[in-house]
């Protein structure tokens, strides 16, 4: 080392750059043939250079451009109004991601702990266990599905002589946000009824009507009456049809649930189920037709009370022709409580006759299915966030088999009127080959369901970002497997 | 870091803009998101490597450079072509990178202090240092080590370095632009492009040879 003059390490540096004129390049030169320890620097800085030149850089992350273009649409439609949130950034999303997966969950518990709203996978015939197991693992499951109901935060409520609405209610009774739909036609002693779910703005959920029930005058306390029902709205694929075809063709008047063999008397502790259900259920009033019920951002849409039911007895309306001695054993002792929705995918055999089923032909025959069908859950299946039941707006009926993806429930921009959102969202869903249905409900405010083809959902996605308060929850669809994508709007 | 006068340093280049890019340009200035979007795909390869370099954390990385985009997306109005568009996209990239390191400051003190016990003195003194170790030391245990080995170490150590050094290494070694475009680009005279990256060599490299040893 020399110690008569300080190293040029910087010079040496921008040496190697090229970044020295000649008379630094002349001291440098000098410095270096007297100085080893500079000599090993410039070797070390050489192929430091080398190395950092080759440095290797991971490749651009796989959607990355795709999530800047929904970052700057997201900017650009909340720097519209004041105090847009950005919705960016993959933390972000996964924390939306998170919040999803929560809210699934949460139905999945709810299912799995027995909610009466849900419907469970049926368990093949052989593998039913015997009535008294059943019994008692009836009962367990009542319990567990109490306790995972509480844990939620629901408080069960209800009332002796209720009709057939069911009703979570957290237990200060708070009912905020849910959205409720009622059919289009309910009908004297059948009401389809559809329920689904609000996660935040995505909607997660949505089952199904109701078997059909009549009690009180029509049918008495233990009467319950297949009844015909509207042409289902609730129908999501022509097949659902063809099944409920077949299944209605038994002549039972009960529905198995989806994926037990047609007639095939659905197991013992399903109806028990439905009566335990029913015992955590809160009907509503009669005179509502349909409710909304929320509970820690996911919501229910539950079904309305049967519009012509005006007797106060409890109907089961979950019990395969074999048990109709327990299900109507369950109606009379209900008397004077809540009975069975059906939303569990259940429906109560008829304690008088059952009306046969007509042939199983075409639309009467699906006509009459219609509720039944809907019972079958739509949702949650491994690969799809959701799929609704709730209806198309146009009516599918003889076009191919529709799945709809769920994108979000979102809020209108500036609380823009309903009616004057209308006319622009129909021309935006007929540009898209789509379409917009509105549905009304007492007590609620109306919505606008838009359905567009999954096509085309980049483009409905961009029109809707500036329309909307939350484009960011607007969830794009899978790339197969759903051919119309739903949005449902409402004013805030 | 606020304090770097990056933008300020754009006025005096005259823009040369690419034939495909120009009228991408002038689309997105004037508020055509879709052509901006595509000026994202052309520099969305070059903006994430210079995050990378400097942020080396592949979800802070993915969040730094989607605020740049929006950044830039933002500040598009303002761009008056001036200096080209790849440079003012460099400049935004490098900019939100070291303010996202400021803002993980303690993490980066932290690595700091792993570097370098004395990193209160200040990077003059660690240069000192290295100076004296450098004298008292045998053959060069950096040019021995093997390359799969040096290439670890060195990514160790370049999480360490200060994020201000690490930039001017990746605009150098990385990039490949001269000291003037750095300087340009940084809002840093000549002579401070020149001192950090010598800073920034010598610290790696005694940063390697520590672990060498």
């Amino acid at each position: 080392m020399n110690d008569r003059q300080p190293h040029p390490h910087e010079l040496i540096s921008a040496m190697l750059d090229g970044e020295t004129d000649a008379r630094e390049r002349a001291v440098v030169d000098a410095h270096l043939q007297e100085c080893p320890e500079c000599r090993d620097l410039a070797g070390d800085l050489t192929a430091l250079g080398e190395v950092l030149a080759d440095d290797p850089v991971p490749p651009v992350p796989a959607g990355l451009a795709e999530r800047i273009g929904w970052s700057l649409r997201s900017q650009t439609a909340s720097r519209r109004r004041p105090g847009g949130v950005r919705w960016s950034g993959p933390r972000t999303l996964a924390a939306l991601g998170g919040v999803a997966a929560a809210g699934i969950l949460a139905v999945l518990v709810v299912r799995e702990g027995g909610a009466p709203f849900l419907d469970r996978s049926p368990l093949p015939p052989a593998a039913n266990p015997a009535p008294a197991e059943n019994k008692a693992a009836a009962e367990r499951e009542r319990d567990e599905a109490q306790e995972k109901l509480k844990s939620l935060g629901y408080a069960a409520t209800g009332g002796a002589g209720r009709d057939s609405a069911t009703r979570y209610n957290r237990g200060d009774g708070r009912a905020d946000g849910a959205i409720v739909v009622p059919p289009r036609s309910p009908q004297a002693g059948g009401g389809g009824s559809r329920m689904g779910s609000v996660k935040g703005d995505i909607l997660t959920y949505a089952p199904s009507p109701t078997g059909t029930a009549s009690s009180g005058p029509l049918g008495g306390a233990s009467t319950a009456q297949a009844a015909p029902a509207p042409p289902s709205p609730y129908l999501d694929t022509q097949e659902e049809a063809g099944r409920a075809s077949a299944k209605t063709g038994t002549g039972t008047g009960v529905t198995a649930e989806a994926g037990t063999p047609a007639g095939a008397p659905a197991p013992r502790e399903r109806a028990k189920k439905a009566s335990d259900a029913n015992a955590l259920s809160a009907p509503a009033d009669k005179s509502e037709m349909a409710k909304e019920t929320v509970a820690e951002g996911f919501v229910v849409m539950e079904k309305e009370k049967d519009a012509g039911a005006g007797g106060t007895g409890p109907t089961a309306k979950d019990a395969p022709a074999a048990d109709e001695e327990d299900a109507g054993k369950q109606a009379v002792a209900g008397a004077s409580g809540p009975r069975s929705t059906g939303m569990q995918g259940v429906v109560a055999p008829p304690q008088a006759a059952p009306k046969p089923s007509p042939a199983p032909d075409s639309h009467a025959a699906r006509e009459q299915a219609a509720p039944l069908l809907s019972q079958k859950p739509k949702v949650l299946d491994k690969d799809s966030l959701t799929r609704l039941a709730i209806p198309a707006c146009r009516d599918a009926e003889g076009a191919k088999p529709v799945t709809r993806w769920a994108a979000a429930s979102a809020p209108l921009l500036l609380r823009r009127a309903l009616s004057d959102a209308e006319p622009d969202l129909a021309a935006l869903a007929a540009r898209l080959g789509g379409s917009i249905c509105e549905e009304r409900a007492s007590g609620v405010p109306p919505l606008i369901i838009l359905d567009a083809p999954a096509a085309r959902w980049g483009e409905l996605r961009e029109a809707l970002a500036v329309r909307i308060e939350t484009p960011g929850s607007l969830t794009p669809p899978p790339a197969e497997g759903f051919n119309v994508v739903r949005v449902v709007l409402r004013p805030r | 870091m606020a304090g770097r006068g990056i933008l300020r340093s754009m006025a005096a280049t005259p823009a040369a803009h690419d034939p495909i890019e120009g009228p991408l340009l002038e689309r997105a200035r004037g508020g055509d998101r879709e052509a901006f979007e595509q000026l994202v795909a052309i520099h969305l390869p070059r903006v994430w490597r210079v995050v990378w370099r400097i942020v080396r954390h592949h979800e802070d990385c993915e969040d730094v450079v989607q605020e740049v985009f929006l950044a830039a997306w933002q500040a598009l109005p303002e761009y008056r072509g001036e200096a080209r568009f790849s440079t003012w996209l460099h400049t935004i990239a490098v900019t939100r990178s070291l303010n996202y390191k400021d803002r993980a400051a303690e993490k980066v003190r932290r690595a700091s202090s792993t570097l370098d016990p004395h990193a209160d003195e200040g990077p003059e003194a660690a240069i000192a240092r290295e100076a004296e170790r450098a004298g008292a030391r045998g053959p060069s245990p950096l040019q021995s080590l093997e390359a799969g080995e040096l290439r670890r170490r060195l990514a160790q150590c370049l999480e360490k370095l200060p994020p201000a050094w690490r930039a001017v290494l990746a605009l150098r070694d990385g990039e490949e632009l001269s000291y003037e475009d750095i300087s340009r680009l940084l809002g840093l005279a000549l002579g401070t492009v020149r001192s950090r990256l010598a800073r920034a060599r010598l610290g790696l490299r005694g940063c390697i040879e520590g672990h060498a040893s």
